[in-house]
């Protein structure tokens, strides 16, 4: 099964990214991740247990970025 | 005779070549010009489905028809998976969270803290926030509030004290 990188968006959930959590080199996932997070500020969360992650691993099937929230 | 005949045999083979030649270019332009458009498009996507050999692939990608009743459909479905992950109760106007010793409420653009109030950094009791992602359904911008809340509860006194200012989930600024 596929591992899935999403994000809300104004559109309906957004797949990001989506590779083979077996083969895939996750160096490059991780590169991935932190040049969206660079641009929108989103971070990971681990779609399994709700808690952000610094790093995703294989072990993670569903990634949501998180984007930030402001108060007023 | 034969020369006359071999010289127009000579003449139609180099205007045919030069015929063929200007459709070879004329291919190749109109096909690279072609192509620059839908780079031109591509690009903002970065690399719209393109399968890279280490199995990575990029997508970005709509995962709903994009139609108004699927995309709330989607972001309620989303919403309920992450009130389940946060162990969040569902109440009239909204969701309850226990993080530890505080307990919030968290509705459409509102968060409350109803307790934990003793231990807060401010002493606000409410307040109000938003994704800066135009247009998120409030089903999936609730589910972020919910999902950064429990991570980190100190995140409601910055949102409260810090008014217009965007926070990331582990708390830093985000310009």
């Amino acid at each position: 099964m596929n591992a899935k990188i999403v994000t809300f968006s104004s559109r309906g959930d957004t797949t990001l990214l989506e590779y083979d959590p077996a083969t895939a080199d996750m160096d490059e996932v991780n590169r991935v991740i932190a040049e969206y997070e660079a641009k929108t500020g989103a971070q990971p969360f681990d779609l399994a247990t709700g808690e952000r992650i610094e790093k995703v691993t294989r072990d993670q099937n569903e990634v949501l970025m998180v984007h930030p929230i402001a108060g007023g | 005779m034969t020369g006359m005949l071999f010289d127009v045999v000579v003449a139609a083979t180099l205007l045919l070549c030069m015929f063929l030649a200007l459709i070879i270019w004329g291919i190749e332009f109109v096909g690279s010009q072609r192509w620059l458009l839908v780079g031109e498009i591509v690009s903002p996507q970065r690399r719209q489905n393109n399968r890279l050999p280490w199995g990575v692939h990029y997508l970005f990608e709509n995962n709903s028809s994009g139609t108004g009743d699927k995309v709330r459909d989607q972001a309620q479905r989303y919403l309920r998976r992450v009130v389940a992950l946060t162990n969040a109760t569902q109440v009239d106007d909204g969701y309850l969270l226990n993080v530890g010793a505080n307990t919030s409420r968290v509705r459409d653009r509102y968060v409350r803290r109803i307790r934990g109030m003793k231990d807060a950094k401010s002493r606000y009791e409410e307040t109000c926030f938003f994704v800066a992602n135009q247009g998120m359904p409030s089903a999936e911008q609730i589910a972020t509030a919910l999902l950064m809340i429990k991570n980190d509860p100190t995140l409601f006194d910055k949102w409260a004290v810090k008014n217009g200012e965007s926070f990331k989930a582990d708390g830093q600024i985000f310009n």
